[in-house]
């Protein structure tokens, strides 16, 4: 036998998990010290070996993102935010691997120690582990989540146009509305709405001591009552507006006094080197640089245009949330079940369920649209512009970027953007093509419902994945678990393609359904 | 199957962090995730292969275990319990995404498939995780469950569901199958290299 068989039939021994004498060892060793792909192979070995031996504490964002998910909304992150280590330590992995390649042997000294170590008395790996995991791990000062739950029109966060479900907000982030309207939510139980030309900053994000700047325009709002040591104050300048559960809003705009409005509750509204002052509900406060506070009363009319700002709330009161896109399409407007009008592009956390659309145009009558926004997920909707022929270019455009994500592993925005393709181009050939497509992704994601319709869609017009719809159909309706129904779908399919690669397993499934 | 399982350290600590995350305390949540996410994410890196994205997983295994923090039976440590919710979620991604891209494979033309990752990367060597993405999913499973998280052989068939028998294969194929991979990867690296 050479050293290479030998080798060969250790090494298979010890990797099926049989312990080696420590003779067997150092024959495994001798011959890798002899041969680099031995050596390389050992060294691969001793990595996955020590891959998860270490425990670090992780703060990325995808911390957050799992966070978010965790509630029920799903989060991408986008730039910077990559999993620890992903592409960086990975390269880093890559170099120290071509460095082994070259210095086997060095490789081969570390494994023999390794080997060693757990061959005698060393500590074992998992006991290093559990070593490792009974040490207790600090609880991190609390950080306020905050994210955009809703904008309509021209918004902007961080300079760039605002996507609501995709990133939660920092510290120091910057709200911007032109003409349009945003709503943010600060944890725990915080809204904050801004009316347009308006421009706020989130200064804090501590948890016990959230602020928001306004450095332009209205910010109206809204929070329960915070517990001892909690605070949360709109501010402006030197000025701050601090309340422990209450409704109120503040203004800076510009060549005019600062206003505080007092819809709710109580507010302790206070000044760099001043003096504080109590406001209750229905009091309003104007403060301009060198002039005497003069506190007056809320006008119904003030008091109806503040608490219309926070009416987007509303879309989202539920524990379980989705994301609504719906794109912009000329002049339109939308209101969405009975709050609105919205400008468009609007962007929003709404609770999961059906969601009425009414799409609104300066002239014509409105056009009405129902909308399925499932726990999580996210719809989009674009709308078709007014009186314009809406097949022809423009689908493709839609399937490329939908068959790319899918290649990613992107299953929910290939299905967004199937959706989009199919409200946008309901009746081009691209339309028809991925109804299979999306059925699957449908039924992936658990909308059996939602899959047998898709699937129905196809199988009415027929076309070459029609096998393929029927297949679909029937996994839907075992889903639904209407065996009744499954079991005719089965025979149909069977008695229609008796060669299929699936007639085996549908036959045996329909013995099953049969059995009493 | 009763396994015999190492002495428990003192998991108090960790008891008091998991039942606080079964009442869904966000800064407990926070805690956990944050101490889970590093390892968590590299397990998914090793499970995952090439049709499943590490990212996605390693999150869909976290968003398990915050669901599962108020089922915590007392294992070797919260990492050890965690790492088995992590391998059973990657599995279950594993075989979905076999089976979606087997089906969609039948209508659309190869051309316009082309997941998978890149495995090849100019003339360096390729990383563990590449090396391990070229195995079988049971393969690639068993091989992280013995070697990097020293699982014994019953261990693994306790988990997986497979014979013993059927373990001891897989690991054995895993590693003739990584050895070849290895060889390979050393002819490519060797082409490329500049003359």
């Amino acid at each position: 036998m050479t050293t290479r068989d030998r080798f060969e039939a250790l090494q298979n021994r010890w990797a099926s998990g049989e312990a080696l004498s420590p003779e067997e060892n150092e024959a495994r060793l001798r011959h890798a010290a002899r041969d680099p792909l031995a050596a390389r192979e050992l060294a691969l070995f001793a990595e996955l070996s020590a891959e998860l031996a270490t425990a670090e504490d992780d703060d990325s964002p995808s911390v957050a993102a799992v966070l978010a998910r965790a509630r029920g909304v799903r989060l991408r992150i986008v730039g910077p935010g990559e999993a620890p280590g992903r592409r960086s330590s990975r390269g880093a992995r890559r170099a120290g691997l071509a460095a082994l390649g070259l210095a086997a042997a060095a490789g081969v000294v570390l494994f023999v120690r390794a080997q060693h170590d757990s061959v005698t008395d060393g500590p074992s790996l998992r006991a290093r582990v559990v070593a490792a995991a009974s040490a207790t791990t600090p609880v991190p000062a609390p950080v306020a989540r905050s994210e955009l739950v809703f904008a309509s029109g021209d918004v902007m966060v961080g300079g760039e146009p605002a996507r609501v479900g995709v990133k939660t907000l920092t510290e120091g982030a910057r709200l911007v509305t032109h003409e349009g309207r945003a709503c943010v939510t600060i944890d725990p139980a915080i809204d904050v709405c801004t009316g347009p030309e308006s421009e706020l900053v989130l200064e804090s994000l501590d948890g016990t001591r959230v602020r928001v700047g306004v450095r332009r325009g209205t910010a109206v709002a809204a929070l329960a009552p915070r517990s001892a040591g909690h605070s949360f104050s709109l501010a402006a300048g030197k000025l701050a507006a601090t309340a422990h559960g209450t409704v109120y809003a503040l203004e800076a705009k510009a060549g005019e006094p600062v206003r505080i409005t007092v819809l709710e509750g109580t507010v302790a509204v206070s000044e760099t080197g001043g003096t504080t002052e109590l406001l209750g509900a229905g009091a309003g406060l104007s403060v301009a640089a060198g002039s005497a506070r003069a506190v007056d009363a809320v006008g119904r009319g003030e008091e109806a245009r503040l608490r219309a700002w926070l009416g987007p709330r509303d879309l989202a009161r539920d524990a379980t949330l989705g994301v609504l896109e719906i794109d912009e399409q000329g002049a339109l407007r939308v209101l969405l079940d009975d709050q609105g009008p919205f400008e468009l592009p609007l962007r929003a956390f709404v609770s999961a369920g059906r969601h009425r659309v009414t799409l609104r145009s300066p002239a014509g009558p409105d056009r009405i649209l129902e909308a399925d926004v499932e726990a999580g997920g996210l719809r989009a909707i674009a709308p078709p512009e007014p009186g314009r022929d809406v097949t022809g270019p423009g689908a493709r455009a839609l399937l490329e970027p939908a068959r790319e994500r899918l290649a990613h592993g992107d299953s929910r925005g290939a299905r967004a953007l199937y959706e989009r393709l199919l409200a946008a181009h309901p009746e081009s050939p691209e339309a028809r093509t991925i109804l299979v497509s999306l059925g699957m992704l449908e039924l992936e994601s658990g909308s059996a419902a939602r899959a047998l319709a898709t699937f129905d869609a196809y199988a009415k017009v027929g076309g070459p994945l029609l096998p393929e719809a029927l297949s679909g159909r029937i996994k839907a309706l075992r889903a639904l678990g209407r065996h009744a129904d499954e079991a005719r779908a089965v025979e149909a399919f069977l008695a229609r393609y008796p060669k299929s690669f699936e007639a085996p397993a549908l036959t045996r499934r329909l013995e099953s359904l049969r059995a009493p | 199957m009763d396994l015999p399982s190492p002495t428990p350290p003192d998991l108090e600590p960790d008891l008091e962090l998991l039942a606080r995350v079964s009442r869904k305390e966000p800064a407990a949540e926070r805690a956990l995730v944050r101490r889970l996410f590093s390892r968590i994410a590299r397990l998914a890196r090793l499970l995952s292969g090439p049709s499943v994205d590490p990212d996605d997983a390693a999150q869909l295994a976290l968003l398990e275990i915050l669901a599962s923090a108020g089922n915590f039976r007392v294992a070797a440590s919260l990492e050890a319990w965690a790492d088995r919710i992590t391998v059973r979620t990657v599995a279950r991604l594993v075989r979905r995404e076999t089976t979606r891209r087997g089906l969609l494979a039948r209508w659309v033309a190869p051309g316009e498939l082309p997941w998978g990752r890149r495995l090849e990367s100019g003339s360096e060597p390729l990383g563990l995780s590449a090396l391990l993405a070229a195995l079988s999913p049971e393969r690639r499973e068993a091989l992280v469950l013995r070697h990097a998280l020293e699982y014994t052989v019953e261990e693994i068939a306790e988990l997986t569901g497979a014979p013993i028998g059927t373990v001891k294969d897989r690991l054995v194929a895993g590693r003739k199958e990584l050895r070849k991979a290895l060889e390979r990867d050393a002819r490519r690296v060797e082409r490329r290299r500049p003359s």
